[in-house]
């Protein structure tokens, strides 16, 4: 029978490469014809068959189990929790967490410095405006408020003396030893 | 017909036509709507994956983190497909690593010790999610039991198994294949056992 089907010797089986795909139904249509019709008069095959499709069923009707409410509640405070190395490119969240495009400059990631602060003023354009952009740009401000702490120190504790900062810190320097 | 071609073109260089088209079509959703949307599947993936509800939430959470990193290389209408990727690969990393640690630990850390407190939603979990089916699927080799699970808990189709794990057709027919067969000698003796264990 298998010699006049074309299949060579009495013994050939499907590859077995061959018999999960025709169960997953991945052959083309002659190739399961053939596979379908070795399959009805071979045992050997029928039984591999069957068995990967006992496993898949199995598997399918496997109940699915749901996210928890505690993992939702996770995943929705990502947004606030989870520190971006850079900002997305190109997106940006708004205050009702929804991602805005933004429009692409030639600037460099976050966190790089005066670029930050000096070219755009914070919030105007939607970056980090939502609740984890104010803390991004409560360190942003709270940075900008270190460096004018240190430029006033350096300007030398008397507010009143409207002298040029490089002379001050000068005989600041010079006067501390 | 040259005169429709020619009025085409003119169309076509319009500043109407040229004005940028980034923001067309496809607005991008909320936050919380790719969170509502996702988070089940993605799940179910990490805990047939995992084989217990810590790891896949742990695993569900790395890959909501590395999806938010990474939304502005997300394309519209690759998301699941991206998701199953994130998803996959973190797991076969996982258990790349744990494999060695295993190896390396002496004694054997069991996981589950006597002690070891289960939360209620951890036993209901182990009492409802064919724990049998699961402890099979933890026995296979995790990278054929990743072919295994996202054909037929997933129902991916062999293309988007290879391009989810990358590997070749080839590769995805012979682990789905090998994975269903291990899992079944492994269903089977666990059935056979608890026999025994009835009767004795």
């Amino acid at each position: 029978m298998t010699d006049l089907r074309g299949w060579g010797l009495p013994e050939q089986h499907l590859a077995l490469d061959a018999v999960v795909a025709f169960v997953d139904g991945e052959l083309s249509s002659t190739a399961h014809e053939r596979a379908s019709a070795h399959i009805q008069s071979c045992g050997f095959c029928a039984f591999e068959a069957y068995t990967q499709q006992q496993a898949r069923a199995v598997v399918r009707s496997a109940p699915a189990p749901t996210a928890s409410a505690s993992l939702l509640d996770r995943l929705g405070a990502i947004p606030q929790e989870v520190e971006l190395p850079s900002a997305p490119d190109g997106l940006a969240i708004t205050e009702d967490g929804q991602f805005v495009a933004v429009q692409r400059t030639d600037k460099p990631a976050f966190g790089s410095g005066p670029v930050l602060g000096s070219s755009r003023p914070l919030g105007s354009n939607g970056w980090f405006s939502g609740r984890r952009a104010r803390q991004g740009a409560g360190v942003v401000v709270s940075g900008m408020l270190l460096s004018a702490l240190a430029f006033t120190t350096a300007d030398g504790g008397e507010p009143p003396a409207p002298t040029p900062a490089p002379q001050n810190a000068g005989a600041v320097f010079a006067t501390t030893p | 017909m040259e005169v429709p071609k020619h009025l085409m073109r003119t169309q076509s260089s319009s500043p109407e036509a040229v004005a940028p088209i980034e923001t067309a079509d496809w607005t991008p959703p909320s936050w919380d709507a790719i969170v509502r949307e996702h988070a089940d599947r993605v799940y179910r993936l990490a805990y047939r994956l995992t084989g217990n509800q810590h790891d896949a939430e742990d695993l569900t959470q790395e890959t909501f983190i590395r999806v938010f990193r990474s939304l502005a290389s997300y394309k519209p209408g690759t998301f699941e497909g991206w998701l199953h990727r994130i998803t996959t690969n973190l797991f076969l990393d996982m258990a790349r690593r744990r494999s060695r640690v295993r190896m390396e630990a002496l004694p054997e850390d069991n996981d589950r010790l006597e002690g070891d407190d289960l939360s209620p939603e951890e036993i209901y979990d182990e009492n409802h999610l064919d724990p049998d089916l699961q402890a099979a699927l933890d026995e296979l080799p995790p990278e054929f039991r990743a072919a295994v699970v996202l054909c037929d808990v997933e129902g991916l189709s062999y293309e988007e198994i290879g391009a989810t794990l990358g590997v070749k057709m080839g590769t995805v027919r012979s682990r789905i294949h090998r994975g269903r067969q291990a899992l079944k000698v492994a269903l089977e003796r666990r059935r056979q056992e608890s026999l025994l264990e009835d009767s004795a």
